[in-house]
């Protein structure tokens, strides 16, 4: 019986396999494009403290491939940049200690920023939309960078970017090089929003056309212990 | 990860298309699953721990895909969808099985997968797996032999 049990069941599915990678790849891009409005209503919750536990979850998540081909580019910038004589050193990052400090939630999905610590003393730093498929040669798309370990004299180092394949946000990032709870960027229009900030790095997604004039950075009493502002930067 | 990814999907498509045309009752949403499952597993890559095979993970997401794609097409077609219908045609009486009855039928017998994998896969333990399966077996064992008689 169960030989002709077996039989049945044989005769049951016939699903040719079509292999189509290419489909999959192309699926993965698509699904962010349509859920892109909906994360949107998502991406503002950023703003609320109430989704700082999820903040907090990705901290520590170990870099993975494709992340640290990145850190390893940027050190390979870092070669380069002091082969051609355009700095006498430059930051390295030390790749295997590269781990996830921040996640938020934005238009284009989850944003990431990693970050490995720098042979100078300070911190080397890439920011990435895990949803995005992954480049040709593995790495990620994304932007990064080992800013100075030096702090500036307003002890935030801090950066407003737009690259093209996020063409919507305006991404702020930075480094409080005190100690601080909580980070407060002020708009052109007097509007604030207050982003997380894990291991002295902030990280936020703005819609694009915002213009940050100022960052304020607070202790845990609301104490201004920073404060930089767009001409300072 | 991603070649990882890659590279399952290119050894094991064959198994994770024929279980999913079976879980979702129809071949062309079966194969439908699969790649929307693989893509959704590329876009949470990062949400693997490493607890259980990679394997195990994306059964787990491709289960799921094929339970919807076969919700949807049930609700959209009042007729019997093509597996139901084929079923019928040979005299398999899968109507008399539940629902994880089947899946565990299905991906023991299609993708023979062993019982840790369904378990992590269907999110039960091994102890169901085994137990779920010799009772699918013995109602379908049960059904044939009553209409032999």
């Amino acid at each position: 019986m169960d030989a002709y049990l077996d039989g049945l069941l044989d005769e049951l599915v016939t699903a040719e396999p079509r292999e189509a990678w290419a489909d999959v790849l192309h699926r993965a891009r698509r699904s962010r494009r349509r859920y892109m409005a909906l994360a949107a209503l998502v991406g503002a919750l950023v703003l609320a403290p109430a989704a700082w536990a999820a903040v907090n979850a990705f901290e520590g998540t170990p870099a993975p491939p494709a992340i640290s081909q990145d850190f390893t580019q940027l050190n390979t910038m870092a070669d380069l940049a002091v082969q051609q004589g355009i700095a006498a050193k430059w930051p390295h990052a030390d790749v295997s200690k590269a781990h996830g400090v921040i996640e938020i939630q934005t238009a284009d999905g989850p944003e990431d920023v990693w970050t490995a610590p720098s042979d100078e003393g300070g911190q080397c730093y890439f920011i990435d939309w895990a949803n995005d498929p992954p480049e040709q040669d593995g790495s990620q798309y994304g932007f990064g960078g080992c800013p100075p370990a030096i702090p500036p004299a307003s002890n935030i180092s801090w950066g407003a970017a737009w690259i093209a394949g996020h063409p919507d946000l305006v991404t702020v990032d930075g480094n409080v090089y005190v100690d601080a709870s909580t980070v407060q960027v002020t708009l052109d229009d007097g509007s604030t929003v207050t982003l997380p900030l894990v291991e002295h790095v902030f990280l936020g997604s703005l819609p694009k056309g915002s213009v940050v004039d100022k960052v304020t950075a607070f202790d845990a009493a609301g104490n201004v212990v920073a404060r930089a502002t767009a001409a300072a930067g | 990860m991603v070649d990882e990814l890659e590279a399952l999907y290119r050894e094991r498509l064959p198994e994770f298309t024929r279980a999913a045309a079976a879980i979702a009752g129809d071949p062309e949403a079966g194969r439908d699953a699969v790649q929307d499952a693989f893509a959704k597993a590329l876009r949470k890559r990062r949400r693997f721990r490493g607890e259980g095979s990679l394997e195990a993970w994306v059964w787990r997401i491709v289960v799921n895909a094929a339970r919807d794609a076969g919700r949807r097409r049930r609700r959209r077609v009042a007729a019997p969808v093509p597996v139901e219908a084929r079923a019928q045609e040979l005299g398999l009486p899968l109507e008399l099985l539940t629902e994880r009855q089947r899946e565990v039928l299905f991906l023991h017998y299609f993708a023979d997968l062993d019982y840790t994998t369904i378990a992590l896969g269907l999110g039960i333990s091994t102890g169901t797996v085994g137990a779920t399966l010799s009772a699918a077996r013995e109602t379908l064992r049960g059904a044939l032999t009553k209409e032999a008689c």
